[in-house]
């Protein structure tokens, strides 16, 4: 069941509830804020790593990431927080990749049985996409996914990656090339 | 729209859908519950890898620090030296590689295993930036000693497609601001009559001339300059480089000889000196006049010194920008902040309120936007409020006001 963001909601969901809940000893403190912007970040993820139980992985791993961060203060504002949590996945997705390079893994597992027909194309799409963007070094995929796929700005893609627009604007124009080289006469 | 646009569009849209299943949010909320109320204990397999990896890091550590210290350099004879892990020398040569030191970071790859990941790339990287990075070596050397037909033979060597770019574009200028501060000196001695200087002169950078030069040209037939440059030119280059008393003393050379124009650039510039004195007591309006002057001394282009200002106005207005927002004044914020990144490009904290207002006012529209049959009147205010928050441009802005007027 595809889920919805309760916009509107978000401010609320982190600024205010989210950090008294969790001090009060709330385990479910984070459940909306999980609800919010889960969404963004499994397709990120699924984008990147071009597979669904990979991108589950690396959304779990950065919510638990962000309880730590959470707990050590390391961020006050909730666009700071999303923009973290946007980083962490990006680069827990990298991760995954340079793990499946040195393993020589399949991308992707056999798809599930019974799975629906919209999910199933999803996936193949999804294998498309990465065995597309393979040639691509890794922060010009990144930045590539960011800026074409998600729809960020390239201020946004800098904030995201840590660098400065320049960088953002050079992987990109580099991304392209290297594709309109490999993909332009296809 | 190039050829690979259209596939990437039809990916976009394909995987635009994708969304988690309330199973996953289910155990998403549950590993952060976990991890919220308990301090996991790693399972036994993990303590293990950690405990290996303690290992390897103080060996690593051990490693560089005895390296450091027996050549006090970064390399390594392969006969006597300590010998780093592949892991911390892969690490340093990508260091290296971040800096452009592209030779140095060959003569560490070429070191390590071929089948290492990543080895491979890089050295073929590395096989391409290094001529570049010498060529760039060789241009510095000669600006230096001021041959400048060397320095542009070398910069010439330099690949289109380097990733030492930057580098090689502050070379070019600096061979430009060269270049031109000889053509004036060979303009002023045409015009005193001292033709054997004046050919000495423009011989020396008849060589430099590029199709990519801001500056005026040479007639290679007659060695002389042709499309003479603006006469204020060289004294503005000065400036843009943050070089003050040096470009004052060149526009008032020039204006010795009764150009008008250089006259006005030297004044502005003497006045630009005085407000930079004080500019630690300059505020937000007088950090103002300061990048309005700059522009009109360069003609839009900004220099170095103005630079330094702008960061100082971005902050000021960052900080108003902060207050604003924090009073809930999103319209004034947004105007803040749009201004300070104007005067500072690079301003990270008015990205990051323009980009947390664009957040803010998406959240409001949507708020708007479920109130509208309920509430109108309430939905029509918050409409107002996402178009004082946002871009006149932006889509939500655009739909607001379509909102706006459909409800009214």
């Amino acid at each position: 069941v595809p889920v919805t963001p309760a916009l509107g909601q978000v401010e609320n969901a982190f600024v205010e509830e989210a950090p008294e809940r969790a001090h009060a000893g709330d385990p479910h403190a984070f459940d909306l804020l999980i609800r919010i912007t889960s969404p963004r970040l499994y397709r990120l993820a699924a984008r990147l790593t071009g597979s669904f139980d990979d991108a589950e992985d690396v959304v779990q791993e950065s919510f638990e990431k962000m309880v730590a961060a959470f707990k050590a203060s390391a961020f006050m504002s909730r666009s700071a927080m999303e923009a973290w949590l946007y980083r962490v996945v990006a680069n827990g997705a990298l991760k995954v990749l340079r793990k499946r390079k040195r393993s020589r893994a399949l991308a992707e597992q056999a798809p599930p049985r019974g799975e629906v027909p919209a999910r199933a194309e999803q996936r193949a799409e999804l294998a498309i996409l990465t065995s597309w963007l393979l040639e691509l070094p890794d922060e010009q995929r990144v930045a590539l996914v960011l800026k074409e796929l998600e729809g960020l700005s390239t201020t946004e893609v800098a904030s995201v990656l840590e660098c400065t627009e320049g960088a953002v604007e050079q992987r990109l124009v580099r991304a392209r090339a290297t594709l309109r080289a490999r993909y332009g006469n296809e | 729209m190039s050829d690979f646009d259209a596939p990437l569009a039809r990916m976009r849209a394909a995987t635009e859908g994708i969304a988690p299943t309330e199973r996953q949010l289910a155990r998403w909320q549950a590993a952060v519950a976990l991890a919220l109320t308990e301090r996991p204990r790693p399972p036994r397999s993990r303590l293990w890898m950690a405990v290996a990896a303690l290992a390897a890091g103080i060996c690593v550590l051990a490693g560089v620090g005895a390296l450091k210290t027996a050549t006090g350099v970064h390399r390594v004879d392969a006969t006597g030296g300590p010998v780093l892990t592949e892991a911390a020398r892969f690490h340093f040569a990508q260091e290296l590689i971040q800096d452009d030191h592209w030779l140095e970071a060959r003569y560490e790859l070429r070191k390590m295993s071929p089948g290492y990941p990543g080895v491979a790339g890089y050295l073929a990287r590395a096989e391409r930036e290094v001529p570049n990075e010498l060529a760039l070596d060789a241009a510095n050397a000669a600006l230096e000693r001021g041959d400048l037909a060397a320095a542009s033979k070398a910069l010439d060597r330099v690949s289109a497609d380097s990733s030492q770019y930057a580098r090689a574009q502050q070379l070019r200028h600096a061979l430009d601001v060269r270049t031109l501060e000889i053509m004036v000196l060979a303009q002023q001695a045409r015009g005193e009559g001292d033709q054997e200087r004046m050919k000495q002169l423009t011989d020396s950078i008849l060589a430099v001339r590029r199709s990519d030069m801001t500056g005026p040209a040479l007639d290679l037939e007659s060695g002389k300059v042709v499309g003479a440059p603006r006469p204020e030119e060289a004294g503005v280059l000065r400036f843009l480089e943050g070089d003050l008393t040096g470009a004052i003393a060149l526009e008032d050379d020039c204006a010795t000889k009764s150009v008008v124009k250089c006259k006005a650039t030297a004044r502005g510039m003497r006045e630009f000196a005085e407000m930079y004195k004080k500019l630690e007591d300059l505020d937000a309006h007088g950090l103002k006049k300061l990048l309005a002057l700059d522009r009109e001394i360069t003609d839009g282009r900004r220099s170095k010194l103005a630079k330094t200002a702008g960061i100082k106005l971005g902050a000021t207005l960052c900080k108003s920008a902060t207050a604003a927002r924090a009073a809930g004044q999103y319209a004034r914020a947004g105007e803040l902040a749009s201004q300070a990144r104007l005067a500072d490009p690079e301003n990270n904290c008015a990205s990051a309120i323009l980009s947390d207002l664009k957040i803010r006012a998406h959240d409001l529209f949507m708020l708007a936007y479920s109130l509208k049959d309920q509430d109108p009147d309430q939905a029509v205010e918050k409409f107002k409020l996402v178009i004082q928050m946002t871009a006149a441009d932006s889509e939500d802005s655009v739909k607001a006001a379509k909102w706006i007027r459909e409800l009214q």
